[in-house]
């Protein structure tokens, strides 16, 4: 098996798969990068049981193989400051030796017929499929993603709820405390469906595919959500952990719509948490008919702002962790946002008049409703 | 330079009774468990009693044959707090700068009581004499420049032992002694430092720091200082009322091995535990389960929650479910503990949360059922699953 290709390019596609190297595996190989030569492209996969992802171009080699290469390959191949990078491996052994310019490196392969075997999308198998702009795509997982649990206790809520219905596709995330929901349209959608895919899984989605305007395809089979996008194809496993239903903690009923301008909050929140107690970073807003005041007090002291807005209906008297505020406040693109008010002690809901589809619902810290 | 005073009592449980009985003392007095069950075991021996070769931690049986004509009590833990609370108002009336050991040991620093008092060795002298005078608790006092020595100190004679324990005796005191004496070295560390060719403290205190902290950690360096009787610890009053961790174990009447008998235990422990944190206004966050099993082995795991609790439904859960991931079920089980550490004192606001529809309610009957404990009592109402097993006690 030889090869040789551009380093940068090399380097590109191995930076690529390198995120699915499992750290810890006990099954053989896990922890290194498959590379396959099939007489046109090289084929690179990896995968760590959870997470996979394989990506394939067309190479200039002159004879077939399979190797598997350990993780470091990775680094080595970063590490090289040559135009074009050589490979080749001794298939009786495994022995592989790189070189570029006047480094060689020489690497103890393995044999790849332990390699597990990269689930292929079969068409008479799909379950599900839909066409999504990439753009698309990682502005639903930008808005979601942040939400979600790190507990690993409360399985269901490590994951982003997939709902598609007609050509309406959902994604929504919570942590218990808040939910983040929002929606766009894709296309070629084959039927409804609902699942949960890992929230750390779909991180990578937002780095492996980062052009805006390409076309993912997505597909859904046997406990799988396989992303292809041109020649790299990511797969990930669904979580099979039920997620409780979202549409009944929305609630319908706004006693008040407060309209605030996003920058300025968010710089007298974070002015606000410097002070802010404990663990749950409690700030008090005492919302009124044309200001807010924002409060928080430690017992290193106490600091106390007040910020135009412009209120309909009621106001209220509240206390939130500011970090959950502040962390959807970031995402937000409109220079104002809208707050909605559904009582002392009840959740409020942020929503961007430029992102029509998205709402974030956050959940106070209960309080005595006593006015200071 | 500080001055400070370890109190010690001496035989202290056995020393209660006594003190409470006039016609036990000077005899022979020995506090044992119920017999009839495990704990059958001597948990303090008077001096005289000690003069038969009687020992702590011996069966019953064997302390009747080495002593026929001791007195056996059960142990009366509310005797001995009462004793405790009136030795420790004792102690404060000389200094605000008492530090509880347990139950019947504690430091005090009296660096600055010396004008008021006298010197260190005459307030030593007069805490001896009162807690012996008004409640006929026996004591060793050890004084000296810091924690570490006081103790050593008071630990050199016993009963009624008066040591002072100078910098300058350091040498000839401190270092012959053997390191298994030396306070902050157990049962693990012992056997390390005598494979380490260590004997005794000044062997420890002459052993290069690296090669210590290099074997032990932190530890290591903390063992080179005060080997060298280097201890700049501060006298910490306080040092109870931030509890690290809150727990409960029990070693079982018999051995069990059935699974509803263990969760039953550990349902038992949670309630336990979780109302002593609630009590304290406590929540924690990680979940340990000690088990021992019936050859003695004793195994923990433990579970870090991303939310604190002081729910007794939710540490019973994490240690039932820490119990059938990591115990064999073959094992049979003498002794199950739970502890809650991590804590942090309850915040004002409470983050509420989405779908907690449980943990709304659990909070509601955990409100409602410690309310009618503390009016009631605890045996006021209890699960139905400990019912079955209850017995008056």
């Amino acid at each position: 098996m030889l090869f040789s290709l551009s380093q940068t390019f090399l380097s590109e596609h191995l930076q690529i798969v390198a995120k699915a190297i499992a750290t810890r595996s006990t099954i053989p190989g896990l922890d290194g990068i498959l590379f396959e030569c099939d007489g046109n492209d090289l084929i690179l996969t990896a995968t760590n049981m959870e997470l996979g992802i394989q990506t394939r171009f067309p190479a200039v080699h002159k004879e077939k193989g399979r190797v598997v290469l350990p993780g470091k390959i990775v680094d080595i191949v970063r590490h090289l400051s040559a135009e074009s990078v050589q490979i080749k491996v001794n298939l009786d052994n495994y022995l592989t030796e790189i070189k570029s310019g006047q480094a060689e490196f020489q690497l103890y392969g393995q044999n790849a017929d332990d390699y597990p075997v990269f689930p292929t999308v079969l068409p008479e198998q799909k379950e599900c499929s839909f066409n999504i702009k990439s753009g698309e795509l990682r502005r639903l997982l930008r808005q979601t993603l942040f939400a979600v649990s790190q507990d690993e206790s409360k399985l269901a809520f490590t994951g982003v709820l997939f709902t598609l219905s007609g050509n309406l596709l959902t994604l929504s995330s919570s942590d218990t405390f808040r939910l983040a929901t929002t929606s766009c349209h894709v296309t070629a959608a084959t039927s409804d469906a609902t699942f949960l895919v890992p929230a750390k899984n779909l991180q990578e989605v937002l780095r492996i595919f980062a052009a805006e305007d390409r076309i993912i395809e997505a597909v859904l089979q046997q406990n799988q959500l396989f992303l292809t996008s041109g020649t790299t194809c990511l797969s990930s496993r669904l979580l099979e952990e039920n997620f409780p239903d979202v549409q009944r903690v929305i609630p319908q009923k706004i006693i008040g719509k407060a309209s605030i301008n996003t920058a300025n909050f968010i710089k007298a929140l974070e002015r606000a948490t410097l002070l802010a107690e404990g663990t749950n970073h409690v700030v008090r807003f005492s919302i009124g008919e044309n200001t807010m005041v924002i409060r928080a007090s430690s017992k290193y002291g106490k600091i106390q702002e007040q910020l135009p807005i412009s209120l309909s209906g009621e106001g209220v008297e509240i206390a939130f962790n500011a970090r959950f505020l502040l962390e959807a406040l970031k995402i937000i693109e409109s220079e104002e946002f809208i707050l909605e008010i559904t009582g002392t002690n009840k959740p409020c809901i942020i929503k961007d008049p430029l992102a029509p589809g998205y709402l974030y619902l956050v959940l106070p810290i209960k309080i005595k409703n006593k006015l200071k | 330079m500080r001055s400070i005073i370890h109190v010690d009592m001496n035989a202290f449980f056995a020393s209660c009774h006594q003190a409470q009985n006039p016609g036990w003392r000077g005899k022979p007095l020995l506090v044992a468990g119920d017999p009839q069950k495990r704990h059958g075991i001597i948990l303090t021996a008077s001096y005289e009693a000690r003069k038969y070769g009687v020992k702590t931690a011996i069966p019953v049986w064997q302390a009747k044959k080495l002593c026929p004509q001791g007195i056996f009590v059960p142990p009366d833990h509310s005797l001995y707090t009462s004793y405790s609370k009136k030795i420790f108002a004792i102690l404060k009336e000389y200094t605000p700068l008492v530090e509880p050991f347990s139950i019947d040991e504690a430091w005090l620093d009296v660096t600055g009581s010396e004008r008021l008092f006298g010197s260190a060795e005459e307030i030593g002298q007069m805490l001896q004499k009162r807690i012996a005078k008004e409640l006929k608790i026996p004591c060793s006092v050890g004084i000296a420049a810091n924690k570490f020595l006081a103790k050593m100190a008071s630990e050199r004679q016993k009963p009624r032992g008066f040591t002072v324990l100078r910098q300058r005796d350091i040498p000839s005191v401190l270092w012959p002694l053997p390191v298994e004496e030396m306070v902050g070295v157990g049962k693990k560390i012992a056997p390390a430092l005598r494979e380490m060719g260590i004997k005794t403290i000044g062997q420890l205190a002459a052993m290069p720091k690296r090669l210590l902290v290099s074997r032990f950690g932190i530890m290591g360096e903390i063992l080179s200082q005060l080997a060298n009787g280097i201890d700049d610890s501060p006298v910490d009053p306080y040092v109870f009322d931030t509890a690290k961790s809150i727990g409960h174990s029990i070693t079982l009447p018999r051995d069990i091995d059935k699974p509803e008998e263990v969760a039953r235990v550990l349902l038992d422990l949670s309630e336990r535990v979780g109302r002593r944190l609630r009590r304290g206004g406590y929540l924690g966050r990680t979940i340990t389960l000690t088990v021992k099993d019936q050859n003695f082995v004793s195994s923990t795991r433990s579970y870090t929650l991303q939310e604190a609790t002081c729910l007794t439904e939710i540490i019973y859960r994490t240690a039932l479910q820490l119990y059938q991931t990591h115990f064999e079920s073959w094992r049979k089980v003498r002794l199950l503990g739970i502890a809650v550490s991590k804590l942090q004192l309850k915040e004002k606001g409470s983050q509420l949360t989405l779908w907690a529809d449980e943990t709304e309610r659990l909070n509601r009957l955990t409100k409602a059922t410690d309310m009618l404990k503390d009016r009631f009592g605890e045996r006021i109402l209890c699960r139905a699953t400990l019912f079955q097993g209850h017995q008056p006690d």
